[in-house]
């Protein structure tokens, strides 16, 4: 078993290198390179460009860049950014938390609807319910996500006034202004009117795909003997389904939330960019919009180790529900 | 409980289950008549895909709806029509006076519960225990299946164990809560031969020490001979012939009955080819007209082709065969 | 050969109606946009920047009203349309030809070779696509072929593991081993002989790819990654409403481009999953 994580974890870090190289090298052969940013502006001259270069030590050899990058990264500096100068840690970071609390919230929507829908399609097979999940879904793999976002945006926000278009919070937002009595109900209303309609967006997805998925996985696990033999010994049917086939039914899930997470990750920009969202993702944009090399090295390396993070642990939730990962290791 | 019959334990008449299908409708069973009695060994003899587990199954109420379909005019289990039960009536029947063991013993243990979970579960349903006593009495019952070292197996996953031994667990789920009847499909068509004869012994002294009934279903005719009273003998999913286990070998009646006492190797034999029957089991989708069998028997005459036969009785035995309907007359 | 595979299109248009009314939009849809200069009402890149021409509503003369550089929505739809298919189309060659070809290799082959590309599979698999894809278009600022490349070549890992385990288990079947005492090559193995096993997987697989392609495609143009002016997709004519302003003034501007994308997406998606299910019915029985 801790062998097993052991060598989970050697090939994340490689996972890790190989993306930063990778990332490091596309950047290197576009035009331009890491210099793009500067070399279209027509009030630089040559020595402008030249100073710049050397200042943030762009004059080297590329390889040997990447050397000083690495061992920068591996000291926790990722540079500086050149829209704000200072340091791209520092810009991730405050950023990070947005990003982290509108998935996280996402996420367990997600589950939350996702997994009843599925167990309920399963366990009512062909019914009208099911038929109309299946077809939902459907719609919901279909659905540009922005496009939805921008409609939920016209009829939440600007035809019925309910719920702000963008942000996180009302900058003059003060919680004190309240009584005391009420003021929990308004904190938690003040941040769920900016969460609710980025989470549903960013949910979508999600559900259209993990709720067929769960109900594909367990109408697999529900035909399987060991699931007969539970009837056969008595056990009712709700139990059946709940305890002795939900457990198998969900390890594939696990499986392909891992997998899923990249994606995740892909609706997190887009939405953050719909909903005027202070987080990663928009912060990714508006550096890809200014050629800010740093910052997008940054970010996608920060990506990487919370998406290779994240499948460490689904692999953990996999091996907790499936004892004979253990055994296999 | 009204019993006109004291001894009788299950009565099924005219069993009927069918499967929908692409190609068209599967009768599985078609006609099925058993009686078992108290504390007998009912054996259920026959090829692959006649009928055997499908009717045993249907006795449980497990058979998958859809595709599946089950009629009978009667399937009583001591005078209780098991058909008008609601399906939480009938999960209180399975387990507690009707189980069934299956013959994948790998597959039919859930694989991501141990042992102990599983037994436990089954004998807190039954039997209103609370979890420290039926702990106990899953010692019990795997101690009863002679199962080493019960206590410890409790915390192994089936994986765990060699295929006797789940055999063996499935066994003690099934008799945990000492049942009226047990229907035992294949039990032991799967293991080695010293594995098989323990599992025999241990299903003989089910039957003579604990008083439950069993229907075996196999296809082995020497497990027959071994462990059953009477023989039921299907053939497409009718019964083609009813005998007490002396009847059933010294004379067999129905051909096909014959044939299959015909292809046995005996040891005292000369050593000439094994007989076979000609042919193969019809395809269930274009039954013959007629006798079933007709297509494959050597004494096949006109009505044969024509005409079902019933079941004749004969020396104290019936058999399903126009052979036997002269000496009627 | 060639008639079985006839056939199966066939079936699966019989018997699923779905499946059919799905096809038969999307060819509606690429006759609009071959035959986009005789439906054009008006030339869709022509800005008018007269009050009275922008964000009109739709009109007779406006079918779709225009947006807010005052160019006519139906014609840029229609001529939308043509960049939108063609770079869902090529991006969907694009990763076909390298998903297919890595995965036959991989599968074919086998042993080291297979694991460190199937890690190297792994590896990509876990970077968002759309941050290498964003990345890329904005150092190359590329043209609409150019974005069909970028988009192909960070979405052909699927395709890759898919073809890879097909390989890997038709490559132990006896023609293989027949074909390999007859002496051919591995090149010709791998495309003659276990290639058109594939080919009912891979023509599904390319359906469902050119969707995703299309889906992605039109985010990027929406986040202003895509293709760049005068060139234009369906993607780019919402982008300018993600100012609020133009959503409030002309909800039309968004809504008509983001509905085209939506629908073609839905019959793609409905188109791939009816052939799947056409030519292998046990899936659907046992899987859904």
């Amino acid at each position: 078993m801790a062998n097993r994580f052991l060598r989970r974890f050697a090939t994340l870090l490689l996972s890790l290198l190989v993306i930063s190289l990778l990332s490091f090298t596309l950047i290197e052969l576009s035009p331009g390179g890491a210099m793009a940013r500067y070399v279209e502006n027509p009030k630089m001259s040559e020595a402008d460009r030249a100073r710049i270069a050397e200042r943030f030590g762009l004059d080297k050899p590329a390889p040997v860049r990447y050397f000083i990058w690495l061992r920068n990264t591996l000291q926790g500096d990722l540079g500086i950014s050149f829209m704000t100068g200072r340091p791209v840690l520092t810009e991730i970071l405050e950023r990070l938390p947005a990003t982290l609390k509108l998935m996280t919230v996402s996420f367990f929507i997600s589950i939350i609807v996702a997994i009843p829908i599925g167990i309920y399609s399963a366990t009512h097979r062909h019914s009208l319910a099911d038929n109309l999940a299946s077809a939902c879904s459907f719609l919901g793999l279909s659905l540009p996500s922005f496009w939805f976002g921008l409609l939920l945006i016209y009829l939440f926000s600007i035809w019925l006034g309910w719920l702000p278009a963008g942000g996180m919070i009302t900058p003059w937002f003060d919680p004190a202004a309240y009584p005391l009595l009420i003021r929990p109900f308004v904190i938690f209303w003040e941040h769920t009117r900016y969460l609710l309609m980025p989470a549903i967006v960013l949910s979508l997805s999600n559900i259209s795909s993990w709720s067929r998925y769960m109900r594909s996985s367990l109408l697999d696990v529900i035909s399987q003997n060991y699931i007969r033999t539970a009837r056969a010994n008595g056990v009712p049917e709700r139990k059946v389904v709940y305890k002795y086939a939900l457990r198998n039914a969900l390890t594939p899930l696990v499986t392909l939330m891992g997998l899923d997470l990249p994606v995740f990750f892909a609706g997190a920009v887009v939405t953050e960019q719909i909903f005027a969202w202070p987080g990663m993702g928009r912060l990714f944009i508006s550096a890809a919009g200014n050629r800010d090399y740093q910052v997008l090295m940054g970010i996608t390396m920060i990506t990487a180790v919370l998406v290779l993070l994240g499948n460490l642990l689904a692999d953990l939730l996999y091996s907790i529900l499936n004892p004979r990962v253990t055994y296999e290791g | 409980m009204v019993n006109t019959l004291p001894d009788i334990l299950l009565e099924l008449k005219n069993l009927r289950t069918k499967f929908k299908t692409f190609d068209g409708e599967v009768r599985a069973a078609d006609g099925i008549d058993l009686t078992v009695h108290k504390k007998e060994v009912l054996g259920i003899l026959g090829e692959s895909g006649c009928g055997k587990s499908v009717t045993a199954l249907s006795i449980m109420r497990l058979i998958p709806s859809p595709p599946g379909e089950v009629h009978a005019d009667k399937m009583e289990l001591n005078g209780v029509e098991l058909q008008s039960l609601t399906e939480k009536q009938m999960s209180k029947v399975r387990g507690n006076e009707i189980s069934m063991i299956f013959q994948e013993s790998f597959s039919a243990l859930n694989p991501t519960f141990t042992i102990g979970e599983q037994l436990i579960d089954v004998l807190m349903l039954h039997q209103r225990l609370d979890r420290g006593a039926a702990f106990h009495k899953a010692i019990e019952a795997l101690s009863l299946v002679q199962i080493p070292a019960a206590a410890k197996r409790l915390s192994d996953y089936p994986h765990q164990l060699s295929g006797g031994m789940r055999q063996r667990v499935m066994l003690a789920m099934a008799c945990a809560c000492t049942p009226s009847l047990l229907l035992a499909d294949e039990p032991t068509t799967a293991l080695d031969v010293t594995i098989q004869a323990q599992i025999l012994e241990l299903l003989r002294w089910l039957q003579s020490e604990k008083k439950i009934a069993i229907m075996l279903i196999t296809h082995d005719l020497a497990l027959m001979a071994e462990i059953a009273q009477r023989v039921a003998v299907l053939y497409a999913g009718v019964v083609v012939e009813n005998a007490s286990v002396q009847n059933l070998f010294t004379k067999p009646l129905h051909p096909y009955t014959q044939g299959l006492l015909a292809s046995l190797p005996l040891l005292e034999a000369e050593c000439e080819r094994l007989k076979v029957i000609p042919g193969g089991v019809p395809n269930m989708l274009s039954l013959p007209d007629g006798c079933r069998f007709h297509p494959r028997c050597p004494h096949c005459w006109q009505i044969c082709r024509q005409e079902e036969p019933p079941l004749f009785p004969q020396n104290g035995s019936e058999v399903r065969c126009w052979l036997f309907a002269r000496e009627m007359k | 050969m060639k008639s079985g595979l006839l056939n199966d299109f066939m079936r699966a248009f019989q018997k699923n109606r779905q499946a059919t009314f799905a096809a038969a939009i999307l060819l509606g849809i690429i006759f609009f946009a071959i035959f986009a200069p005789v439906f054009a009402t008006h030339n869709p890149t022509y800005i008018r920047l007269a009050q009275e021409q922008i964000q009109l509503p739709p009109t007779a003369l406006h079918l779709l009203g225009t947006d807010n550089l005052g160019r006519d929505i139906w014609s840029r739809m229609l001529f939308g349309a043509r960049i939108s298919l063609l770079v869902g189309f090529l991006t969907m060659l694009i990763t076909i030809i390298f998903g297919v070809a890595y995965g036959a290799v991989s599968g074919y082959y086998g042993g080291k070779l297979d694991f460190m590309m199937m890690r190297f599979v792994d590896i990509s698999l876990s970077l968002p696509t759309i941050f290498l894809v964003i990345i890329l278009a904005s150092f190359f600022k590329p043209d609409f072929f150019g974005i069909a490349v970028i988009i192909g070549l960070t979405s052909w890992m699927r395709t890759a593991r898919l073809v890879r385990g097909q390989f890997l288990s038709l490559k132990e079947e006896e023609f293989v081993t027949a074909a390999r005492a007859l002496g051919y090559s591995d090149c010709r193995i791998i495309f003659v002989h276990i290639l058109p096993n594939v080919r009912a997987l891979i023509i599904v697989n390319a359906t469902l790819l050119v969707a995703q392609a299309v889906l992605l495609e039109s985010a990027l143009s929406f986040l202003g990654f895509g293709v760049q002016p005068p060139q234009f997709s369906w993607g780019s004519m919402l982008s300018a409403s993600q100012q609020i302003i133009f959503l409030e003034e002309a909800p039309w501007t968004a809504f008509f481009p983001g509905l085209a994308i939506f629908i073609t997406v839905l019959c793609l998606n409905f188109f791939g999953e009816g052939l799947r299910d056409a030519w292998d019915p046990k899936l659907k029985n046992i899987a859904s």
